[in-house]
């Protein structure tokens, strides 16, 4: 179980990383969502060795992670909404 | 029984996670991102951490989430059709063959196998369940008792956030 937890956070970072950098000039809410996807990713690879190693060192570091993920999700999107009249769109070619 | 769970919501999670890259519609990504966030709040119930797999649910899906939709419903945030697009799939679905591939090749490698299987906790005696704590007990202790000052300082960071972010929307 432990070979799985590991693979598993490293395949959805690895996807999150990579549709950060082939979405980066199209499409700015995917790059929001890859950001919140690798943040996540890294709280279950977090958790799964918080268990497996019998501490509790990384639950908490999730448990700070957590409210950093809302906040610069909140930044980034009052951003995009803030200057939306001014690009006109959040797509650009 | 229980390490069936596991890999099935693992398995899940991956599949969601392929469709939040790979889908065109905004809404659709919204939904699998929810989806993936649920993924990972079971995995952590399994863990036995509640405490962070209920905080999970509340915080990303209920907050986070709802702030996704409320930008994506306000904004026009459609893909022109008519242009070619970069369909991410393939390329998700080529990183993870390969990763797999590779662990694959180490398992065959190794000589020695060592799976521990989930630890259930059961309460057999009350001197058992004196000395066991739950997970709450545990974290409070930390945050509260051993380390408060991480605490006063990630709410010093969303006060900064706050106060960054209001005057920038309210014009």
């Amino acid at each position: 179980m432990i070979a799985f937890s590991i693979n598993l956070a490293l395949i959805l970072i690895t996807i999150a990383i990579q549709a950060f950098i082939f979405n980066r000039g199209k499409d700015q809410i995917t790059l929001v969502i890859a950001l919140e996807q690798i943040l996540l990713s890294i709280g279950i690879l977090l958790v799964s060795l918080s268990f497996h190693l019998d501490d509790l060192i990384g639950s908490t570091l999730t448990l700070y992670l957590l409210p950093l993920a809302g906040a610069e999700s909140a930044i980034a999107q009052a951003q995009q909404v803030a200057y939306y009249p001014i690009r006109g769109t959040l797509i650009q070619k | 029984m229980i390490i069936f769970s596991y890999y099935t919501i693992g398995i899940i999670a991956l599949i969601a996670c392929q469709f939040v890259v790979s889908s065109f519609n905004p809404v659709n990504k919204q939904v699998s991102l929810i989806i993936t966030y649920q993924a990972g709040s079971f995995l952590y119930a399994i863990m036995d951490f509640y405490f962070i797999s209920l905080t999970y649910i509340i915080v990303y899906v209920g907050a986070i989430a709802i702030l996704f939709l409320f930008v994506i419903m306000m904004i026009p945030t459609h893909v022109d059709y008519t242009k070619p697009q970069t369909n991410s799939l393939t390329i998700s679905l080529a990183t993870m063959s390969f990763i797999i591939f590779i662990q694959g090749i180490q398992i065959y490698n190794s000589t020695n196998t060592q799976d521990t299987g989930i630890i259930t906790y059961f309460y057999p005696s009350w001197a058992t369940s004196y000395i066991t704590f739950s997970d709450i007990y545990t974290l409070g202790n930390i945050i509260y008792l051993a380390y408060p000052l991480a605490l006063i300082l990630i709410g010093q960071a969303l006060w900064v956030t706050q106060i960054g972010v209001i005057p920038q929307t309210s014009q």
